[in-house]
């Protein structure tokens, strides 16, 4: 036994201390340049060009954030990102990267081959929001002024989340966008930015959608669209409604805000008839209202709420539409939603959705409910 | 030396862990796509009959495993035979759980680290642990298993908002075929891989039958696959068949607030702890059949080299993780089924018959 | 980097080997001496960058050929 111990304990100790140094190849923190967003253009030479905006923090009195860019060009994405290098010397670290922003260019061609890279590799995330910038290049994106803070990409992530209160534009993750894109019977949306410019300063705007048909983009829909689109695919937290009233000659307009919103799209078949019922069931509020009508008893409540109704109900019908006519996308997935209420149906008709898409009717069956008018029981013009 | 002995609630968790180790991270049932969970359940319900045919031959032969049986059922040569199989079966296994381990690590976590040190590290505590026996490693089980269900619960739980259940349907769109294929695939890895345990229940100390043990195991393994494959679908949706290790790309969509988020590591744990068991108790059976094949005195003395080789073995076995999935679905399932089902039948049956045979012999003496 | 496993087992042969030898367990000695001189041969074999070849071809052959596709 005695003899033993010394090798075992030269042995422990050879263990030991190979295996708590740590790892392997390790890296440090100052030895990365972490990726706050990444945009993509098309390149002049090579086939991209991204730009990437890198988080840079010094230390002193109290820590600072800001952040710079570096653009480079390669034969594929991998190839741009690890040209970088070349010029910060660093390592990307991608894993904290928020968004990805691609130029319109660059998603007419092809929106996959831009983020299979994305998709694979194991540092890069599935949650990084996907952008398009609609009026600019997708490099300028984050040469804009940002309202808040001094990195863009973080500001762009916060205008995305807070959409929520808004919906005029969609949210879209890469996981998710993946998912749409290999559903059978459902295009695509990605939400687009475009940079708004105020007092000679340019700010970035996330508004809109873009329409990506078999991964091409095809075309765009404004922010009002926009939340009719989230309606119909049943995406709606949150934003307003703003209704005309006609009332006693008096021209006046009344802002809802949307609280709930539940949409039912329920596919009805019947020899190779295909109809789609939507059903689209909100609760608002009223937060705003510019008339002493009496709109607080039952009557002018119901009246409102009448108007509300088919005022969503005409602007959906005329996206949908818009949609079957211009576009003939079917972003609304209506053909995902026929294939998974009735596979049987959908084996029939999916390999030619886009045809039986351009004239499906769609019947739309809107409801509005009012549940309270916010902090006032009155109006304020009462008695004038 | 006094016989190990295994408890009724460790030998059930060891079953449990060596059923979800793997399986819970790379997934089951890919064939079936958004019916994988369905597939899992028909998996289930096609391994009950294994495990009785497994429990019927343990408690003919009480206190025996999996290598004495043999000999008593087979004869000298066959069973000799017979007994190579087992071993290579449980070596290769382990060497290939080893490897599911070693591929993961090297894709998710440290792509530049040669892919050897995490096998030889990972290896190094199996044959550590096979070497201190079966009972400690239920002990170590039993330990381990509440804080597992607690990261499952907890990660389950936390991945409410993400879950779109409408990524399921249709429900058996394409038919009942791929949901077979994937029940069938779903049988080999990972129920009936519970055939090991064959060689390991002759320490279970309970006198009634081990069809409890496999039975309640085997439940709540399926429960928890079942739970995770139903999560893995509806937040990854037809993307899951496309992930290596899609709990763990599920995992990471995880995202409450600001700080709930990355949470990926807490399945790697949960995998880590799996693999771990999983391949001990395969060397664990190895290493006895090659003790009983040359009548050693202990099966320890030769544990190190046969884990050595263990991982050596998982080190040279595919050249890429595309091997990896190929073999996984469309190779092992077939290569699996003679050990899994036929092999264990033939042994039952002989196993009756010789039963019976004994009981006619001593019909007016005890028994023994 | 041969030399890694050569210090290995020379450790494993004092671990293990000796204590069998004195102990004249000349079964499990034999066993296990035929056992650690493969293990050793395919280490050696992997440190100095050999491609050893993989059972996987073979079973993966015989399975197709008895299963099909």
């Amino acid at each position: 036994m005695k003899k033993t111990r010394i090798p075992l304990l030269a042995l422990m100790i050879l263990i030991i201390s190979t295996v708590t140094t740590g790892c392997w190849n390790y890296r440090e923190v100052d030895k990365m340049s972490i990726v706050a967003g990444v945009a993509v253009d098309k390149g002049q030479k090579d086939k991209f060009q991204i730009t990437v905006e890198i988080i840079q923090v010094s230390a002193g009195k109290d820590t600072n954030m800001t952040s710079k860019t570096i653009t480079m060009e390669g034969k594929t994405m991998f190839d741009a990102a690890r040209n970088i290098i070349s010029i910060s010397g660093k390592r990307l670290y991608w894993s904290h990267a928020k968004v990805i922003i691609l130029s319109k260019e660059i998603a007419s061609q092809g929106v996959t081959e831009v983020i299979e890279w994305y998709n694979r590799d194991s540092e890069t995330r599935e949650d990084v929001r996907i952008l398009i910038s609609k009026g600019t290049s997708a490099k300028e994106v984050f040469a804009g002024q940002g309202s808040t803070d001094d990195i863009k990409s973080f500001v762009l992530e916060e205008m995305i989340k807070n959409q929520v209160s808004l919906s005029k534009a969609p949210m879209m993750d890469i996981l998710k966008f993946n998912i749409e894109s290999k559903t059978q019977g459902i295009s695509t949306i990605i939400p687009t930015v475009n940079l708004l410019k105020k007092d000679g300063k340019m700010y970035p705007q996330i508004m809109g959608t873009a329409i990506i048909k078999n991964d091409k983009l095809v075309g765009f829909l404004d922010g009002e669209e926009t939340k009719d689109l989230t309606f119909i695919r049943d995406e709606v937290k949150g934003g307003v409604l703003i209704e005309e009233m006609q009332a006693n000659d008096v021209h006046t307009l009344v802002s809802l805000e949307i609280f709930k919103n539940k949409t039912k799209v329920t596919p009805v078949s019947d020899d190779q008839d295909i109809e789609i019922n939507l059903n689209i069931d909100t609760t608002v509020a009223i937060d705003e209202i510019n008339s002493s009508e009496t709109i607080f008893n039952e009557e002018g409540r119901r009246e409102l709420e009448e108007s509300a109704e088919n005022t969503l109900k005409e602007r959906i019908e005329s996206l949908i539409k818009k949609i079957q006519s211009e576009y003939n996308a079917d972003i609304f997935g209506f053909g995902a939603k026929l294939r998974e209420n009735d596979a049987q149906v959908w084996n029939d008709v999916g390999n030619n959705w886009d045809e039986v898409f351009k004239d499906l009717k769609v019947n739309v069956q809107t409801a509005v409910h009012i549940k309270n008018s916010a902090m006032l029981s009155k109006s304020s013009k009462e008695g004038d | 030396m006094q016989k190990e002995q295994l408890s009724d609630k460790e030998a059930i968790f060891l079953i449990i862990v060596f059923v979800i180790g793997s399986s819970l991270i790379t997934g089951v049932g890919g064939e079936a796509d958004n019916d994988a969970w369905i597939a899992v359940v028909v998996g289930l319900i096609m391994v009950m009959p294994m495990i009785l045919v497994f429990s019927r031959i343990l408690s003919l032969f009480q206190g025996k495993d999996l290598f004495d049986i043999l000999t008593l059922t087979l004869g000298k040569r066959i069973s000799k035979i017979v007994a190579i199989m087992y071993i290579w079966y449980a070596f290769h296994l382990g060497a290939l759980v080893l490897r599911n381990f070693g591929e993961f690590i090297n894709i998710v976590a440290m792509p530049e680290t040669p892919m050897f040190v995490p096998l030889f590290c990972l290896g190094l505590l199996c044959i550590v642990a096979v070497r201190l026996g079966i009972e400690v490693m239920g002990r170590t089980t039993a330990y381990f298993l509440p804080i597992l269900f607690l990261i499952i619960v907890i990660v389950q739980l936390l991945a409410i908002p993400q879950l779109h259940l409408n990524y399921l349907k249709p429900i058996l769109g394409s038919g009942l075929i791929p949901v077979l294929k994937g029940g069938f695939s779903a049988l080999s890895f990972p129920f009936a891989e519970t055939v090991l345990f064959i060689g390991v229940f002759g320490s279970l100390k309970t006198k009634k039958s081990p069809f409890k043990v496999y039975y309640w195991g085997i439940l709540i393994s399926a429960l928890i696959i079942i739970i995770t494959t139903i999560r893995n679908l509806a937040v990854l949706g037809n993307m899951r068949d496309s992930f290596y290790f899609p709990s763990y790309a599920a995992v990471g969509s995880i995202k409450i607030g600001n700080f709930i988020e990355r949470i990926e590591v807490s399945v790697a744990f949960i995998f880590v702890f799996g693999v771990f068991i999983k391949s001990s108790i395969c060397l664990l059976v190895a290493c006895k059949g090659i003790g009983k094949m040359f009548n050693l005195k202990d099966y320890r003395s030769i544990v190190i080299q046969t884990g050595l080789l263990m991982i050596y073995l998982s080190y040279i076995i595919y050249d890429n993780s595309m091997m990896m999935k190929y073999w996984a679905f469309k190779v092992y399932p077939f290569y699996a089924f003679p050990f899994q089902v036929i092999i264990p039948i033939t042994i039952w049956i002989f196993a009756e018959y010789k039963a019976r045979k004994n009981k006619m012999n001593c019909f007016s003496s005890k028994c023994p | 980097m041969f030399v890694l496993p050569i210090i290995g087992y020379t450790f494993w042969v004092i671990y293990e080997f000796i204590p069998l030898y004195k102990q004249k367990l000349w079964h499990d000695f034999w066993v296990n001496a035929v056992l650690g001189i493969s293990s050793f041969t395919i280490a050696m074999l992997l440190s100095l960058g050999v491609e050893v070849p993989s059972p996987e071809g073979p079973i993966r052959e015989l399975i197709i050929s008895i299963f099909g596709k």
